[in-house]
This record gives C-alpha cells, structure tokens and sequence, in this order.
C-alpha cells in the first residue's frame, strides 16, 4: 500500500521511529496514540516500505531470559516520506530531533 | 531480575493469535509477547505496577486485536481468498452484467428450492410414523380397495406375517351437542391397534383398549390435537370427561400427538367395533379403508401378498356368495400415499431442471463475452506466468461466487414461492404443510449452486485459459475466435431446443385443461348451492318430515328455483353398490356403478336431461311400487337392443325388483376427466326408502338449490330454514357446484399453471439470450457492417444479413427441440387429456411462437446495426 501523502498519524507514528522510539510501546508512549492504532499504522507503513523491521538478536534476548523484541526504522523512502509531512504538518517540527533533544526513548536498546 | 509473565495479557495473546493468519501467527506473538513483558517490567521497575497501570496495560494488550483483525486480508491474500476478492472487484466492475447473471441464477436456483422443498416433503421425508418402510395398506380388487370388515377380521386373526393389522374407515361425521355450540365433526373408525400400528402414542391420555372395540362396550372417543386446542383450550383434565356425539355418550381416552395426521382428517376417533353391526355384512357395503399393518421384521410385501391371497381363497371357499373373485392388494404405505403425485411433481422437478440448465446456458454466454473482452487479461497473466491451473481457477471462483449470490437470491424468492405454491396446491398432496425451505432444502440449493456455478463457468474458464498470445496482445485484434462463437451459438441453440421443450409440455397441458373444462358433466354447475347435513334421529317418519318439509319451505325462498335433496352427488361421494337384471343371468364385465338416492325435483335442480321415460313424481310413494331411474350408460350396456323401460332393475341377486320408469344422462362421477370407462348409474327414489330403513340412510344427505341469483347469497336464508325445524342441525360442507368442479380440477390447474411459468421464464431467458448473441456478433462485426454498407448495402440487405444469422441458430434450436419434445412429452402421457402427446397443432404453434420470439429478439439488435453510419464504423478500431 503506497501512500502518496501519510496521514497526520502516519507521519506522526514515522517521525517517532525517526526519533529512535523503536519499539511499539515507546511508540505508543510517546504519541499518546492507543495499541488498536499504533500496530496496523506499523503493519501499513512497513507494507509502504516507509520503515522496516528487524528482530533483536536472540543473544540479547537469551541474556535478558525474555523473547526477542521487533524494533522498526525508518527506510529512505520513509525519511522522503517524512520530509513531505513535516512541510504539511507543522506540529511534527516539534518532534524532530533538533526541537524535542530531551526526548530520548526509555528502556534498554537492543 | 526480568521475570516471565504469567499474566491475564499473556493468555489473551495467546487466544487472539488464532485469528492471525497461520503464516505470521509466530513473529505476530513474539513481537506482542516481547512489547508487553517489557511495558510490564518497565513498570515495576518505577514501582508503579498499581492497579491503574495493569489496567492500562491490559487495555494496551487488547490492542493485539485490533491489529491481529488488520492481518486479516493478509489471510486472503493466501491462495482463492485472493481470487475471490479479485472476483467480487470484477463483479462490482461490471453491475450490468453482474445484475442480470445474478437474476438469471436466482429465477433458476430459487424455482429448483422451490419445488424440491415440495418434493423433498411429498415423496422422500419418511413418514411420521415408527419404522414407516415395515407399513403397508391391504385392500380388496372387488370394491376398488375398500374391505369389508368381517374379511378384515378374519385376515387379522389368520395372519403370521403381520406385527400388526388394523382397520380404520375416514370421513364419518359426528354431530357434536350438548355443552356449547353444536358442530359438526369430522370423525375416523378404528380399530383397537390403529395407533399403535403406526407406532404413535396418544399425547395425552391412553390408547383404546381392545374390550373398548367391540359391540355394546363404553363409548370411548379419541380427540385430535387441533380439535382438543380449538375446542377445550387444550384442557388435560377432559381426559374422562363425557362427549355428546351423535346423541350418545362417549368417554374422552386420549389426544392424538400434534401434526399426527393419517389420510383425511378427522377431529375425533371412535372405535370401530361399537358400529360393528353397520359393517355386519361381507363382501358388502359399507367397507373399512384403509387396513394398514406392520409386516413382522423379515418379511417382504411380496410374502405377506402371498399369505393373504391363500387366505382370500379360503374365504372365498367358505363364502362363496359374498367373496367370489376376492382378492387381496397390498402395497407398501409410501407407494400407496404418494403414487399420485409422484408423476406430477417429478415432471415439474425435471422442468425446472431444464429451466436452470437454460439459466446457465445464459450465464454461461454471458460469461463468454466477458471473456473474450478479457482476453488480454488472460493473456497477459499466461504471458506473466499464470498457469493455466490458475486461471481456471480465478474464473471458476468468480461463476461460483456468481453461483453462490443466485443462490442467496434464489433461496429468498424460494422461500415465498415455496408458501405461495404450498397455499395453490390441491388437497390431495399429503404432508405438504411440512413444506418448507429447511436445513434439506438448503444443502440442495447449494449443491445445486455449486453444480451450477462449475456448469456454467467451466466451459467458459476452460476457453478463457488458452488464449491465443500472439493474438490477443496483438492491439487492435477484435479477439473473436471462431471457436468462442461456436460455442457460443451451441449455448443459444440448446437453450432454445429446451425451451421448445418446456413450452411443448406446458401448451399440451393446458391444451388439456382447456378440454377438461369443456368437458359437459352432464349436469349444469351454475347457480347450484349445496350443503350438507347429517341427521341423527331414530324416528322415520320425523326424518321424513323434515326433509319434507325443508324443502317445501326453501322452495319458497325469494330466488329459488327449485329444491332437492340427495345422498350421492356428481363429483362427489356416492355409493358404489352392484346391480343385477330381472329374469336375467349376471352380466358379465359389468361397468363401475354408481348409485344415488334423491327427491322427485333432483334432476331439474341439477339440470340432468331425461333422455326417455319420466323422472320421480308425487305418485311415487312408500305405497306404491318401487322405481328406479338408470342412465344411458346402464341403458345400453343392460339392454343394448331393448327398450328399458319397465324393465326391472335388484340391487342384489334376491332383493325386490325396481321397475325401471326413465332413463336419463349420463353425470361425470369422479372427475371431469375420466380415464376410465363411463359409470352406470342408477337413481332411488328418497321418498321411496322405507321409515325403518330411513335413520340408517341421513348420514350425510345433499341439500341442493337452483338459484335466480348469486347462490352464496342464499346461504344464511337456507340456513335459517334448517335450523327454523331443528335448531341442533348442523349443516357442513357449503359451497356451490361451480366450486366443487373447480375443485375437482384443482390438481391439474396446480401443474399447469406451474409448467406454464417455468415455460415462460424459460422463454424469456432464452429470449434473452439470442439478443445478447445477436447484440454481441453485431458488435463484433460493426467493421463488416459498415464495409458492406460503404459498399452499397442496404439497409434491407444488412438487416437480413444479421436476422439471417440468428434466426439460423433459432431454426436449428426449433428442429433439436421438436425432436427433444416428442421424446419427452411421453412422459407426461397420463396427465394429457383429450390432446395427444405428440398433437401436431400444439407442435406446430409452440414452434412458431418460439420462431416470432426469436425473430423479435434478432430484429432489435439488427435494426440496431442498419443504423451504422459506414463512416463511423469503419473508424471503429
């Protein structure tokens, strides 16, 4: 599914995943939006190939006696993507990295 | 310290995984799983697992839901789902076609529910009783199945074949009084085993017991669900109650179960043995009907006939006078119930079956055309690496879905088809109140569907998957093959050669009604009432009187023209005795003979011509001699070279002889459309049964009117007239002999009218069908056209041309049909009447209509092509 031109959500959803909040939760924390909304947007942007998807190391996972976790970036065309929003979308100027520096995701990295 | 969960959440994963497509179903878990355990360990780790945190995290968890639904499409993109949502784009891309296939379906499918949810309920249900297929009927060759009931005693107490045998005898009336209005029910004899023969129990109460069926035992009486919820509100406690019937006392037993029904209909049950002496005689009048019995496990139909004739020969022996020629039928109680309608309704089960083949022959053009303008399609996905397999595939998918929505259709128009056809049909169909769209029904239809869906797609898909790559990628190619074309004008020629078909059966059947209707039943039907009334009184003469009487005073109701009464009527129930000659030896092959009982005016109210001699008047009484009318039937078969009169006529070998003082016409007795040989009849005179003999013989007397006027309007008069010489007269069975006579033809209306429909829609699909033939080659040949016509053709030429085309395939059709039909009118020999199946003027105008409509349906679209400006069309691509 290709989207022209994202949706305030969608950008909304893209810009966090810019801002290094990988994870569906930190995600869903960060913009305030519920579970049913966050993970089919994950779903369709991956589809778009806005942002990809990778499994954590199962090392990591082994270490830490929990299942791998999934964490998403944002793709080339996801950051072209982006930059058309940010012109449409002036809020999510405040969102990017410059602007919202404190922001810094909580939780282990992977 | 990361701790494994064994929370709520962790289990509504687990369960809303299963709706995730199986393909993903882990990476969807662990991602979800994983996202949660950390919220939750993040959480603990700020201390802040309160219960408003776990509520929110469950919440969070039902995310999973949300998104698991959002996988779903990825469930159809596996495999057909995908096809089938690429067949629902390409339905709603073309609403047109789509409209008129689904419609087209739904006529064919919805008829074919229709008609086999009545079949399903008339010939294949097994019958409501215990182990039915061990259930069979006797009856006697003599008297046309009836039997008399000492024969049945003997049977029963000879027999080792049997589990069980017993006797019941219908439509005896039972005039109901005391408490309440008075009312006439319809009652049953049986014997003592008749429920339990069949295998039902009484719903409430108690069966009869066999002391209870016996001469002088304590009237017992069995009430009908029906009656006992109309009439007592479904009271249990009128079990041991007393019921006035017939002025006698009986004892409520029991309640027959709900929906327990056994030929006709009968408001309450009596047991047979307390008549006993009615059916005294052997080999006589009146007879018990039917005897039905339980073959011992084991035994075959063929064994218990066997038995059963070695019995009747015995009895013949012993009784030499009442049982000559006695022999015993036997049939099991399937065959003996739905024999009748069997024909018929599987006649009309093959007609829609034909209609739907016409259905899909239709569709199946439809789907034709469609594809070859999809034949780039096909090409392109061959050419991408589409198998053949899979187009197949995609294309069956779609005529199945198109199947499978017909269906949906066709289920709902089948449901009120089936109420409406269930509300025309005639009486005589048994247990067709059952007849519903149930669970039976509907896996029929979709079998049905889904048959039809690969009936009429396969063809097509199999076409469609072999494209010609060159060709049809080729820009510009008008990708009409000469194959598709033949196939397509194979679909049109079949469809009109069963249409033909179709309407050949449905115009002999109505040629046939037309001719039933004509039918002169000797008598005049119109402006004719007629009641009943049964009368129970011991005292002759009083019963005299009131008939005297009663009629004298209706005869002076303003708008009477005249006034009988009778027992016996045409196209109704009358004796059926046998009648010997005065100084002459036993006919031999004497006709059925029919006997009615009347008053002196009954042939001038009924309009029955006197053909020599005179009718019954005044001078005939119980004093003077004894005299009898016969009609011409009896005339020539008695005294082919004589004249009749004063001849005289015994109704056993040593009765007194009746002279015989007229002759009259011949009356149609059981249906307008008899088979069988013309009835002799004779006429008694009603004022001539002695006083003793007359209680015996008012079971169920006539009361007929010849009107001036609208008869029905004289009901409440007439009425008031019988109850005016006793109130507690109850009269049933009102109508006007125009309604009986409807009526008796009422089975045969019933199918004509259904064939004539299916005909109908046939015709018009098939109609359809030669236009969108016709519509599409024009198309096709716009170029052709418009060649011709810059070369000079004419309007006339082009339109011959085009109509030239069609009407070939229509000829064709029309010559395949006529041979199809002489075939299949065979089938329906036995419901013709006076019309051959082979009739060549019903051939030859059903050929010719079927010519006009198809000429109809070339015309519009040829006229359509003349209209082409060559200019245009040869710019047509």
């Amino acid at each position: 599914m290709r989207h022209k031109y994202l949706s305030y959500t969608m950008a909304l959803i893209l810009q966090a995943i810019e801002n290094d909040y990988r994870y569906g939760f930190e995600v869903m924390q960060i913009t305030g939006l519920a579970s049913g909304t966050i993970y089919p947007a994950l779903r369709r942007l991956e589809d778009a190939t806005l942002i990809k998807s990778k499994w954590e190391k199962q090392s990591i996972a082994q270490a830490e006696q929990r299942p791998a976790r999934k964490y998403y970036e944002v793709t080339k065309a996801g950051r072209e993507a982006l930059a058309e929003a940010r012109g449409r979308f002036r809020l999510l100027e405040q969102l990017t990295p410059s602007a919202a520096g404190d922001l810094k995701p909580a939780g282990e990295e992977g | 310290m990361p701790r494994v969960i064994r929370s709520p959440w962790l289990w509504l994963l687990r369960f809303i995984g299963l709706i995730v497509p199986r393909r993903l179903r882990a990476d969807w878990r662990q991602e979800w799983e994983a996202e949660l355990q950390w919220r939750e360990q993040q959480l603990a780790e700020w201390d802040k697992m309160n219960g408003r945190n776990k509520l929110a995290l469950l919440w969070h968890s039902a995310g999973a839901f949300v998104d698991a639904l959002w996988l779903q499409p990825k469930r159809w993109e596996d495999e057909m789902f995908q096809d089938l949502r690429f067949g629902v784009r390409m339905l709603l891309k073309h609403p047109g076609f789509t409209f008129i296939a689904i419609l087209t379906l739904a006529l064919g499918i919805g008829a074919n529910t229709a008609i086999f949810s009545i079949v399903d309920a008339a010939l294949l249900r097994p019958f409501p009783y215990q182990a039915p297929e061990r259930l069979v009927i006797l009856g006697e060759f003599v008297s046309g199945g009836s039997v008399s009931y000492p024969n049945f005693a003997d049977w029963r107490a000879q027999n080792t074949v049997f589990e069980a045998i017993s006797a019941a005898r219908g439509n005896e009336s039972f005039n109901l009084t005391g408490a309440g209005e008075p009312e006439r029910l319809q009652g049953r004899l049986v014997s003592a085993e008749f429920l339990s023969t069949l295998g039902i129990k009484p719903l409430v109460g108690r069966d009869f017991l066999p002391e209870e069926d016996r001469l002088g035992a304590t009237p017992a009486v069995m009430l009908s669900y029906e009656f006992w919820q109309r009439r007592f509100a479904a009271d249990p406690s009128i079990i041991g109650q007393q019921l006035t019937l017939n002025n006698q006392s009986y004892t409520v037993v029991g309640v027959t179960p709900e929906n327990f029904q056994y030929g006709l209909e009968a408001d309450v049950t009596v047991p047979i043995g307390l008549q006993a002496e009615r059916f005294r005689a052997r080999g006589a009048d009146p007879g018990v009907r039917p005897v039905v019995a339980r073959l011992k496990p084991g035994v075959s139909v063929q064994q218990a006939g066997t038995e059963l004739n070695l019995i009747a020969a015995r009895l013949e022996q012993q009784y030499p006078e009442s049982n000559k020629g006695r022999r015993v039928m036997i049939a099991p109680l399937h065959e003996t119930f739905v024999g009748n309608v069997r024909q018929p309704l599987l006649i009309l089960l093959g007609a829609v079956g034909l209609v739907l083949l016409i259905a899909c022959a239709n569709v199946a053009n439809l789907l034709l055309v469609r594809a070859s303008a999809r034949q780039k399609e096909m090409a392109v996905r061959v050419a991408l690496g589409a198998s053949r397999a899979t187009i197949i595939r995609q294309l069956l998918t779609e005529s199945i879905l198109l199947a499978a929505l017909g269906a949906a259709l066709g289920t709902l128009l089948a449901y009120w088809g089936t109420s409406f056809i269930a509300s025309q049909l005639p009486a005589g169909i048994p247990r067709l109140q059952e007849a519903t769209v149930d669970a039976r029904v509907l896996v029929f239809t979709l079998a049905v569907s889904l048959l039809t869906g690969l009936l009429f797609g396969l063809a097509p898909a199999l076409q469609a998957s072999r494209p010609n790559l060159a060709e049809s990628l080729k820009e510009g190619e008008r990708g009409s093959s000469g194959r598709r074309q033949w196939l397509r004008s194979v679909l049109v020629v079949s469809e009109v050669a069963l249409t033909l078909t179709l309407l050949v059966g449905a115009g002999l059947l109505m040629q046939s009604f037309r001719r039933v209707l004509a039918v002169d039943p000797g008598f005049k039907p119109q402006n004719l009432l007629m009641m009943q009334v049964s009368v129970n009184n011991p005292n002759g003469r009083q019963i005299a009187n009131f008939f005297e009487q009663l009629q004298q005073n209706v005869r002076n109701l303003p708008g009477v023209k005249s006034v009988a009464v009778s027992n016996g009527l045409p196209l109704g129930v009358a004796n059926r005795p046998t009648f010997f000659i005065e100084g002459r030896p036993d006919l031999e092959n004497r006709p059925p003979t029919v006997r009615y009982t009347v008053s002196p005016d009954y042939f001038q109210t009924l309009g029955i011509e006197l053909l020599k001699g005179r009718v019954f008047n005044a001078q005939d009484t119980r004093d003077s001699s004894r005299v009898v009318i016969i009609n011409d039937v009896l005339a020539r078969f008695a005294f082919p070279n004589e004249d009749p009169l004063g001849k005289r006529l015994r109704m056993s070998r040593d009765s007194p002889g009746l002279e015989i003082v007229g002759v009259v016409r011949h009356v149609e007795q059981d249906s307008l459309d008899r088979q069988a040989p013309a009835a002799a009849q004779f006429y008694t005179n009603f004022n001539q049964i002695s006083l003793e003999g007359l209680p015996n013989n008012v079971r169920r007397i006539n009361v007929l009117v010849r009107t001036e006027v609208e008869p029905l309007s004289l009901v409440s008069a007439v009425r008031a007239q019988i109850a005016a010489l006793n109130k507690d007269q109850a009269v049933f069975n009102v109508g006007t002999m125009e309604q009986t006579v409807a009526q008796s033809v009422a089975p045969r209306r019933f199918s004509m009218l259904l064939l004539t429909v299916f005909a109908v829609v046939a015709l018009g699909l098939a109609c359809l069908g030669i236009y969108g033939l016709m519509s599409y080659t024009i198309a096709q040949s716009m170029r052709e056209i418009g060649v011709r016509m810059a070369l000079g053709a004419q309007a006339r030429d082009v339109l011959k041309l085009v109509i030239g085309q069609g009407m070939m395939l229509a000829l064709i059709g029309v010559a395949l049909g006529l041979v199809a039909s002489l075939a299949l009118t065979r089938t329906i020999k036995n419901l013709l009447f006076g019309v051959s199946a082979t009739d060549p003027v019903t051939f030859a105008a059903i050929a010719l209509l079927l010519v006009l409509v198809a000429l109809l349906a070339c015309f519009v679209p040829a006229r359509r092509a003349t209209k082409v400006d060559p200019l245009v069309a040869l710019r047509y691509e």
